[in-house]
């Protein structure tokens, strides 16, 4: 027994060396020349297995979890907290009760006057919770997708306001949440889960080196992203050129024209032109069966946004002034014509289905546009632009992607005005 | 070692710099721990993150009392594994994913052998008992010493040493089809 344990602890002493690289085989049997016989097979195997499992996450698993990471630390405060399960394994009545006993506990007078409260005032928590249990008990895919392209509105209404009313504090909190709702979009319209969602963090930074925090420095991706931002932008009547390496693609897809009553130009941003980097998103939209979605056109102060692709042409109007996300809830969930098959096997309704390509299509436009105003303005601190940009790449990336996708799957299914 | 311990107590005073600086370092050993024994990248993936979200919920509670933080981290990731198992146990073992990077990955050729040896590594390691291979993946995956191994085992490390020596032997026998002979 005396002896094994001698062994064991040879072999172990072989071992940790072996595996740090302080020795080799070799020199190790040297040192124990009377064990070598016995030592040898077994440095050989372990150095065998030791090789075989030296595997590495892949690079972009790394930047996402990382950037993950960082978002849940961001949106809690602190780390040293008791144990909690994590949102996703509440079951959903469980959320509901919460949700009825948060309005009966706060008083429903609280959640509405939340409403409009900004970061900072202290019903602001409430407005971010009741947001949170929306989703949580929205049944459907492109309900959720609305309400998160509504929570994405709601943060770049409030960065805006924080911006021009110098309370910059809170703008990266707000950022990083925006950045997780494009995520969210781009997810939940992603074909079987298996589409890419951009991620918008730089996913070559693979070294140990410390880089987390609000002083992140730019990041590749940022840079780029910036700079498709201002190519799209600059069809929206903004100052910088287009770049020729990312309007190459321009015709390839969708062709939103702008047409605004208020201010009077009439623009061509180019939606295809907005990714450089697009993660070959193979469902691109070159025919809908759809040829005119009339949406509801609201008086005097609307924007008028056309969409023209082959052979469709949606019609989207931004509502005046209550809501900058252009959802109208009852068309949430109304319709029973014609049920088209979402990528997440959920069935949606033509109109739903027109309804959310007009939200989608409307915001994939105004919030970059909001959100590159801001990075364009001095009020924002250089210290939270990298933010920004990574949420102005997510939204790029995300809100194509999700048209891309839904219209995809409007294709393959029975779509609205096709027999 | 200080250095980690002064991160740790950082972090359960709830400094989130501190809490980053620990994942950064244990990013990598708490993946292919996770990776070895359940051989499936997009699983291990979103398990490794599990891991780390549940130390950064858990952190204020822990307590080192003679417990390291790497193995208190080995020991969530262990946990995660038993209740992955739990629930894939009806489920057929996987190939090991195509997907796999290895770290010398400068040459294409010499990645598809390290994944030919990883996949018989992975097969030889099945054949041991859980001892045996909670302390391959300790060790050689996770990169834990000794002393983090037992602790994280909660044996002596005599014990850990005996099972490292009889997991070697076993995988020499699967891999190679001997053990005698020394070659």
């Amino acid at each position: 027994m005396g002896t094994n344990k001698q062994f064991d602890n040879i072999l172990n002493e072989c071992l940790e060396k072996l595996i740090t690289g302080q020795e080799t085989v070799e020199q190790c049997l040297q040192r124990y020349p009377q064990y070598a016989a016995e030592l040898e097979p077994l440095l050989r195997t372990a150095t065998m297995v030791n090789k075989a499992v030296d595997v590495k996450p892949s690079a972009e698993f790394r930047a996402k979890a990382r950037y993950e990471m960082q978002l849940k630390m961001a949106q809690s405060k602190a780390p040293a907290r008791a144990p909690t399960r994590t949102a996703r394994f509440v079951p959903r009545w469980a959320i509901a009760v919460g949700a009825v006993m948060l309005v009966f506990v706060l008083g429903g007078g609280s959640v509405l006057a939340s409403n409009n409260v900004m970061p900072g005032n202290i019903l602001y928590g409430v407005k971010l919770a009741k947001e949170t249990v929306q989703v949580k008990l929205a049944g459907s895919t492109e309900k959720k997708t609305e309400l998160y392209v509504t929570m994405a509105a709601n943060r770049v209404n409030e960065m805006t306001w924080m911006a021009s009313n110098n309370k910059t504090q809170n703008i990266e909190a707000a950022a990083l949440r925006l950045d997780n709702y494009y995520t969210q979009i781009g997810k939940l319209a992603s074909v079987g889960n298996n589409a890419m969602v951009f991620t918008p963090y730089n996913s070559s930074n693979q070294s140990n080196t410390f880089s987390w925090g609000a002083t992140t420095t730019e990041t590749q991706s940022g840079t780029t992203m910036t700079q498709a931002a201002t190519t799209q932008l600059a069809g929206a009547g903004k100052s910088a050129p287009p770049n020729p390496a990312t309007t190459t693609t321009a015709a390839a897809t969708i062709t939103p024209t702008v047409t605004s009553t208020v201010v009077a130009p009439v623009t061509t941003p180019t939606l295809s032109a907005v990714a450089p980097y697009t993660p070959a998103p193979t469902t691109a939209v070159t025919t809908t069966n759809v040829n005119i979605l009339p949406i509801t056109i609201p008086p005097e102060t609307s924007t008028v946004i056309t969409v023209t692709q082959p052979a469709t042409t949606f019609v989207i109007t931004q509502p005046a002034a209550s809501s900058r996300s252009g959802i109208h809830d009852n068309n949430v969930s109304g319709g029973n014509s014609n049920q088209v098959a979402t990528n997440n096997g959920l069935s949606l309704s033509a109109s739903n289905y027109s309804s959310l390509m007009n939200i989608l299509l409307y915001n994939s436009v105004t919030q970059p546009e909001e959100i590159q105003k801001l990075l364009d303005s001095n009020q924002v601190p250089e210290s939270v632009k990298p933010t920004l940009r990574r949420a102005l790449a997510a939204s790029q990336i995300n809100y194509q992607n999700a048209i891309n996708n839904f219209s995809s799957s409007n294709n393959n299914s029975t779509a609205p005005g096709n027999p | 070692m200080q250095e980690e311990l002064d991160l740790v107590q950082r972090a359960r005073q709830g400094e989130q710099e501190a809490f980053a600086q620990l994942y950064e370092n244990h990013f990598d050993k708490i993946f292919r721990y996770v990776v070895l024994k359940i051989r499936n990248q997009a699983e291990a993936e979103d398990m490794t993150q599990q891991v780390f979200i549940k130390a950064y919920e858990s952190i204020g509670s822990y307590q080192s009392q003679g417990v390291p933080f790497t193995a208190w981290l080995f020991r969530i990731a262990h946990n995660q594994m038993v209740d992955y198992v739990r629930k894939q146990s009806k489920r057929q073992t996987v190939p090991l994913d195509e997907s796999l990077q290895i770290m010398d990955d400068c040459d294409v050729e010499h990645e598809v052998e390290t994944k030919i040896e990883m996949e018989k590594v992975v097969l030889a390691t099945a054949k041991l008992t859980k001892a045996q291979r909670e302390v391959i993946s300790l060790r050689f995956a996770g990169g834990l010493s000794i002393t983090e191994a037992a602790k994280t085992m909660r044996k002596s490390e005599g014990a850990i040493k005996a099972l490292q020596h009889s997991a070697i032997l076993a995988l020499r026998k699967t891999l190679v089809g001997g053990v005698n002979g020394g070659n």
